[in-house]
């Protein structure tokens, strides 16, 4: 079985394309968000737009895919747009991306609802060494911190925090934050190196689908050194955890 | 059968990598169903000497491995270690790191080195990058210029050059330049987009015939890329030709 926790669908995907990669890759369950519409700091209208392409699918789809609220923190009508995501299109989880540094008083609205709704938060979480970091983009301290606060609500640190290296030692003792693998940089050594800071339960199986391909992100988890055991928990089993359901 | 013309072993001092040795490389093709490979030296890229990092894998390995000889044009004595590298571990290619070492690709040095190639009949190999730029914590290496490596291509059409580890999004310019001059390729360790049948959507930017498998091995995991070649269906002249095929003509292998 597999799940992955972090993926993504626009306006202008390629639906059908979406539908055979599930099917040829065999991912059982995608928890799919669009970030795509208004660039780094969406209105409230585009975030809208972003959730109703987002939930339709999912509703289309609901045997694979399940809806994450995409939400910008900054807005008045945040915690609105995640209560009705939830109540009316069955929202699974929240997703941020860089409107906000995740730590920022803005998301304490967000967090409420998350522990309101007992549902987990993906957190794009990006540390870049060359110069190209966004004004507004979370990196693994931002994300402890916000854990520190929040130790009721369950985070999801997506990419490894970019650089496993920068990202995974500030998570590290922060029982209520996993991490998802998702991205395109596939380097050897980096997922053992998160399993051995985190353990074999907190680390996800994410790919950032539709940009990066999943026989690259299956590929490293087949090929850690780990055992199957742990392989089979970052495949699946730390996902039911995460977001409940059932084994196949 | 799989051949892998862009790994390593050595020493790579950014960060600890368990396999980064002969015996991890050799672990790894065994476990991973790799036949052959054409390996170059971590250790030559910080080398000032980097004649001594293939030594070093030769002393190691004693010609189990094929080796692409790093040499650092720079240094004048680049022309007489590519004749020892031949003599000595029978080495398959040349492999240059512009990147880390200081010479731009327009340099006369490169001229020479382009001389050298013709008179061995070797191919070679130029790193494009080694790692993706925003994980690179310390000491970033020059970012090459792609109209001086079109530049560089077009005036030694004569000389097969591998280009490893870019982006196949920065594949396109050179899509043309294959068409006319067909010495350029690329490998697989750059492609790392996409959604489903990813090497026959590569396949419509660069043809077959000028594409090898690469995995970066021990920087970057080697399923992920062979997952390419497993999980998705690719016509069969297609995958044997970059499996295998072309790097067993160009390398003599």
């Amino acid at each position: 079985m597999i799940i992955d926790v972090h993926a993504h669908i626009t306006s202008l995907s390629d639906k059908k394309e979406m539908l055979k990669t599930v099917h040829q890759y065999k991912i059982d369950r995608v928890y799919l968000s669009d970030v795509s519409d208004g660039g780094y700091y969406p209105t409230e209208g585009q975030i809208a737009f972003c959730n109703k392409v987002t939930s339709d699918f999912c509703k289309e789809h609901s045997d694979i895919f399940r809806y994450m609220c995409y939400v910008n923190p900054c807005h008045q009508n945040a915690a609105e747009v995640i209560r009705r995501a939830v109540e009316d299109d069955h929202a699974k989880g929240i997703k941020l991306w860089v409107a906000t540094k995740c730590n920022s008083p803005f998301v304490d609205a967000v967090m409420e609802e998350a522990i309101r709704y007992r549902i987990p938060v993906l957190i794009h979480t990006f540390h870049k060494h060359d110069g190209t970091q966004l004004a507004d983009e979370s990196t693994g301290y931002d994300v402890a911190a916000l854990a520190g606060r929040y130790p009721e609500v369950s985070l999801i640190m997506a990419h490894l925090g970019g650089d496993a290296y920068h990202g995974v030692k500030p998570i590290r003792d922060l029982k209520n934050v996993w991490t998802d693998i998702s991205g395109t940089i596939y380097r050897n050594g980096e997922l053992e190196y998160t399993v051995q800071m985190l353990g074999e339960d907190r680390v996800l199986f994410g790919t950032d689908a539709q940009g990066a391909p999943y026989p690259l992100n299956i590929g490293i988890v087949q090929e850690a050194d780990i055992t199957e055991e742990t392989r089979k928990k970052i495949f699946y089993k730390n996902a039911l955890a995460v977001f409940g359901g059932e084994e196949k | 059968m799989i051949v892998d013309v862009n790994c390593y072993c050595g020493h790579w001092p950014f960060r600890r990598i368990k396999n980064e040795t002969l015996e991890g490389l050799l672990k790894s093709s065994e476990k991973t169903g790799i036949d052959k490979m054409i390996v170059s030296s971590l250790n030559s890229i910080f080398y000032e000497d980097c004649y001594e990092g293939d030594a070093q894998i030769y002393e190691a390995a004693s010609g189990k491995v094929f080796q692409a000889l790093t040499v650092n044009p720079e240094f004048p004595t680049f022309a007489d270690d590519i004749r020892r590298g031949i003599e000595a571990f029978s080495i398959k290619a040349v492999r240059i790191f512009p990147g880390y070492h200081n010479y731009e690709l327009d340099d006369p040095c490169v001229k020479e080195l382009f001389e050298i190639l013709a008179k061995y009949k070797l191919p070679l190999l130029l790193t494009y990058q080694m790692e993706d730029r925003r994980t690179i914590h310390m000491y970033m290496p020059k970012q090459l210029e792609n109209d001086k490596l079109l530049h560089m291509l077009q005036f030694n059409e004569k000389i097969p050059v591998v280009i490893t580890n870019m982006h196949v999004g920065q594949w396109i310019p050179f899509s043309k330049y294959c068409e006319q001059y067909g010495n350029v390729y690329f490998d697989t360790s750059g492609i790392r987009y996409g959604q489903t049948d990813i090497i026959t959507k590569a396949l419509e930017i660069i043809p077959d015939n000028n594409i090898l498998y690469g995995s970066n091995f021990p920087l970057n995991y080697r399923t992920s890329t062979l997952n390419y070649f497993r999980m998705d269906p690719i016509e069969s002249t297609a995958r044997e030709n970059i499996l295998y095929k072309n790097a067993q003509r160009l390398f003599g292998i």
